[in-house]
């Protein structure tokens, strides 16, 4: 019950980032991608969302729960319009869209899910807000509240701290503790590494390959398989 | 007051005005508010531009028929949509530039093909309308264009309201993969059917006119997009019988009247609708000096 790695290489048609990544993550597990500009911590989380093509190589979600089967992707640059005509409960709800598809009418349980999903980013009296009157770590906050009502066990973040204040910082931090305790697993690009020391796994992207180690260097025992560098580069445990 | 509306009842040639004009204002309020959105404006209107050597070639080829003329409208309409947008990314050219090369181009060719038409041709008609003059085909086709956006719509309103505010997110969202393609489909179809149908009464200047002048009004009347849709198609519809009478009192060309008064309700709605216009963003200035220490 993990996302499961095998031989993958991610890139584009002429420029391949990176190749041989392998292993698991297990469910429940809360990992920061980390790794400099242009290691490929982008490309990576769009392939695992299924925004990109692999190369060459397979992953796959497998889900305990049906309901968990889904992946969640929020990127560096949302493409949400700034000026989008929607009010803060309104974002949040897109979040059904896959659950309730074309003419699907949300039940009482959709209500409360939203609303416990605003609750939790701290945005319940902004609910009527236009987005487009939002701060940016507000923003970001009605955006991890429509992760929330997707409900999906994968969570994919791209430098989700990037414009965003200390508080809101803490507050989707809390968040992410959140989804973790309720068993999803999350996938955070993070640049800064005080930041990413809230995470209690690393996922290293060098030269060396991608290799995943524990935030505060101790031996990496709970994984079962722990994922693999670069094909015959290094190890990463 | 009665009386000022008395020439929709008087005279038949008004009453299909008025009827026509109608019909195209709810079929452009929901197309309009979403190519507003999708930033889209001026893209329309260069589909709208485009559809003129087509109608001029099938005018001069039918002898003036409605039918062939819309038909050879859409093709031309249609076929610039579909190549100006990868005909600009081949080029590396911005997009607006290479709808730019090609409409110009299909204005210019089309105002050739109708002068080779020694007088069968009416230039005018082709480029201003003829709103007055709509016959039943063309009558018929702005109600079936009503008709047919007003169902299909609902049909694809919800992806393609995601599509159109947050694209990357019905990628990703785990929902159907094939509802953004068929929703952008859809509604660029209901866009040309509109615009080749708004063609005969505005012409190929400004048959996109109807459908985006109510939006971009709209936008300082309502703050949701089901908000916006109905006050546009209510703008459109107020707009479309202002200038029929326009026209008919003052014996003034009638697509431009009626263009004229979507300006006026786009510049009063500007002014003092209640949503970020001039007035209420003042007020709200206003009342943030008086709160100030």
């Amino acid at each position: 019950m993990s996302l499961i790695l095998n031989d993958l290489a991610i890139g584009y048609p002429n420029h391949l980032v990176m190749a041989g990544i392998g292993g698991t993550i297990s469910t429940g597990s809360a990992v920061a991608l980390i790794g400099q500009n242009g290691a490929g911590k982008s490309t990576l989380l769009r392939t695992l969302a299924g925004d990109q093509s692999p190369v060459s190589g397979s992953c796959v979600w497998d889900a305990p729960v049906k309901r968990h089967r889904s992946i969640a992707w929020l990127s560096q640059s949302p493409s949400l319009r700034p000026d989008a005509p929607l009010t803060v409960r309104d974002l949040a709800a897109m979040g059904l869209w896959a659950r309730l598809g074309l003419f699907g009418k949300p039940c009482r349980h959709d209500q409360d899910r939203i609303d416990q999903a605003l609750d939790m980013v701290g945005l319940s009296d902004l609910e009527n807000q236009q987005v487009s009157t939002l701060s940016g770590g507000q923003l970001q906050r009605a955006l991890f509240a429509r992760l929330s009502v997707q409900d999906c066990g994968l969570i994919l973040l791209d430098e989700p701290f990037s414009a965003v204040d200390t508080a809101s910082q803490t507050k989707l931090l809390e968040v992410i503790q959140h989804w973790v305790g309720e068993g999803r697993t999350v996938i955070a690009a993070i640049h800064d590494l005080d930041c990413a020391r809230q995470f209690p796994l690393w996922w290293e992207l060098s030269k060396f390959g991608a290799i995943l180690r524990r935030s505060d260097d101790k031996p990496l025992s709970s994984m079962s398989q722990p994922l693999r560098a670069v094909s015959g580069v290094a190890q990463s445990s | 007051m009665v009386g000022v509306f008395a020439p929709f009842f008087d005279y038949e040639f008004m009453t299909r005005a008025a009827l026509g004009g109608v019909a195209l204002a709810l079929a452009g309020a929901p197309l309009g508010v979403f190519l507003v959105m999708r930033r889209m404006s001026l893209v329309g209107d260069a589909v709208g531009h485009a559809v003129l050597p087509g109608a001029a070639a099938a005018a001069l080829l039918s002898g003036g028929s409605t039918l062939w003329t819309t038909l050879g409208a859409a093709l031309t309409g249609t076929m610039v949509f579909m190549t100006a947008g990868p005909a600009s990314r081949a080029l590396r050219l911005p997009e607006d530039a290479g709808f730019a090369v090609f409409y110009l181009t299909a204005l210019a060719i089309g105002v050739m093909i109708a002068s080779m038409g020694g007088g069968v041709i009416d230039l005018d008609k082709l480029l201003f309308g003829a709103a007055l003059a709509i016959d039943n085909t063309a009558l018929a086709l702005a109600c079936v264009a009503a008709l047919v956006t007003t169902i299909g719509m609902p049909l694809v309103y919800r992806p393609l309201l995601i599509d159109t505010l947050d694209p990357q997110f019905l990628r990703a969202s785990g929902g159907a993969k094939w509802a953004g393609p068929v929703a952008q489909s859809v509604f660029f179809g209901l866009l040309a059917l509109t615009t080749v149908a708004s063609f005969h009464a505005l012409g190929a200047l400004m048959s996109i006119g109807l459908t985006i002048l109510p939006a971009i009004a709209a936008r300082f009347w309502a703050k949701s997009v089901p908000l916006m849709i109905a006050s546009a198609a209510i703008l459109g519809m107020l707009g479309v019988l202002a200038g029929l009478l326009v026209s008919f009192n003052l014996a003034a060309p009638v697509g431009a009247a009626i263009v004229s008064c979507l300006v006026a309700m786009v510049l009063a709605s500007s002014l003092v609708g209640p949503n970020q216009s001039l007035l209420t963003r003042a007020l709200g200035r206003a009342s943030l000096a008086n709160r100030a220490p």
